[in-house]
């Protein structure tokens, strides 16, 4: 899914069902490949090969600030509840030509990314060991505009999509472990929020 | 005792060795970590030898003035000597030993080199085998490096024959064993995974991607175009627009068991 995403390519076609079902409000599990809206699958594999990552940051960006309003986590809003609001959007000039439905199936498409992510975030080494510099300077056509081969190599490329929520328990699991119970001659504020905003 | 420079050391045990009574040889690691215990139960000659990852190992013999009396055994003797072929410490180690490192640093830039046309010379079924052998070699170092290219070259499993797979069976029992490791890890709520764990696992992901990738021939990802991966569909265009690609039902396959539960 990381790949697919970093180079705009059509996602494995199980992974764009689910989608497709997220945004009928459906609720069956696993997702009937053979009886999801072909109309509709087509329309979300269409648009994404037009995304590119700077409307990504946007809509991240859009959708943090609409979560906020609805005092939600990026990964609960549900499809209805993601609106495109016309008068947020002049902050927001990359998305402003887009058609809201594409918007919000590229909004579900990341919160399934996050989902998945979160899920197992705690498994994967985020270093960038992967990174292989000098293959990327023999042959710029190898693939190596996916940033690596190693998982935490192509993810940090992505960093711009993770969600805080996707990463919140390994913050707050760093926190706790950072708690002393004694009393210091100094005392330290730390702002989640705005640690993410780094 | 201490070998100046060496990356591991290899004890070798005489064959004969053998304790009896109460008597008891113990040998310690770099941070005095217990590596072996060996006492009258201890079977000697299926011990063979032992390799540990450091450059120095200590040992206590402890035995009861009253037990060692009553029956003798043979005792004990061993012989510690430097890890060979590991890495060069001195520009004469080059004339004289084989280097693992080297190799590793080798076949990863012969892996890299997509452009040079060497890739395909170490994408082999037969060094993905040899590399495997030696993660399942009890004691042997650099197993971090070995994980890492291992992952390298699976992560590209396109550039492996058709007709000679990586052996992908083989990896069938490392990933149970990360994967019950994992599943520990989330029955205790623990966040903080061991690094080398972490390297563990992306390597038997990597090896169940592969392995799907090779038995469905799944071609590699490329940007989606809309002008030549959309068609109209229907009589004269007024189906609608379909996509070329028709939409492929996910085949289940061992990698998909892959799950922390």
């Amino acid at each position: 899914m990381v790949s697919c995403l970093l180079i705009s390519a059509r996602m494995p076609d199980h992974i764009s069902s689910t989608i497709v079902a997220h945004l009928a409000s459906s609720t069956a599990s696993p997702v009937d490949i053979t009886r999801v809206d072909k109309k509709l699958f087509t329309q979300i594999v269409q648009a994404q090969g037009s995304w590119a990552a700077p409307m990504d940051e946007q809509l991240v960006r859009y959708a943090s600030q609409l979560a906020q309003s609805k005092s939600k986590g990026m990964i609960e809003l549900s499809p209805p509840e993601f609106v495109v609001k016309s008068e947020l959007l002049d902050r927001y000039p990359l998305l402003e030509n887009v058609r809201e439905a594409d918007v919000r199936a590229r909004f579900v498409i990341l919160q399934e990314l996050n989902r998945r992510l979160a899920h197992c975030i705690e498994f994967i080494d985020m270093s960038d060991g992967g990174r292989s510099p000098g293959a990327a300077s023999m042959n710029a056509n190898d693939g190596s505009e996916l940033g690596g081969w190693s998982i935490g190599s192509r993810l940090r490329r992505m960093s711009h999509v993770i969600f805080p929520d996707a990463k919140a328990r390994l913050v707050e699991a760093a926190l706790d472990a950072s708690f002393i119970e004694h009393q210091h001659p100094f005392s330290m504020q730390l702002d989640n929020t705005k640690a993410f905003q780094m | 005792m201490v070998i100046e420079g060496a990356r591991g050391i290899v004890v070798g045990f005489d064959p004969a060795t053998k304790l009896s009574g109460n008597a008891c040889l113990r040998l310690f690691g770099r941070d005095g970590e217990m590596i072996k215990r060996i006492d009258a139960r201890t079977n000697t000659s299926e011990i063979g030898e032992l390799t540990i990852q450091s450059d120095r190992v200590s040992y206590r013999f402890s035995a009861s003035t009253a037990a060692a009396e009553e029956e003798r055994g043979y005792g004990y003797r061993f012989v510690v000597a430097p890890l060979r072929g590991m890495q060069w410490l001195s520009e004469q180690g080059v004339l004289r030993d084989a280097s693992l490192e080297w190799a590793a640093w080798l076949l990863r830039f012969l892996a890299e080199g997509k452009g040079a046309g060497t890739s395909h010379a170490v994408h082999s079924n037969v060094i993905v085998g040899a590399l495997v052998d030696y993660l399942q070699t009890q004691g042997a170092p650099f197993k971090e490096n070995i994980v890492s290219l291992l992952s390298q070259l699976l992560a590209d499993p396109r550039a492996f024959p058709a007709d000679a797979p990586p052996p992908f069976a083989a990896f069938d029992a490392i990933t149970a064993g990360v994967m019950a490791e994992c599943d520990k890890l989330r029955l205790r709520g623990s966040l903080t995974v061991p690094a080398r764990l972490q390297s563990m696992l992306q390597m038997c992901v990597l090896a169940l991607r592969a392995r799907r990738i090779s038995a469905s021939k799944e071609p590699a990802a490329v940007p989606f175009n809309a002008s030549t991966d959309i068609v109209q569909s229907g009589l004269f265009g007024f189906g609608g627009m379909a996509l070329k690609n028709p939409v492929q039902a996910y085949q289940a396959t061992s990698a998909s068991a892959l799950s922390l539960s």
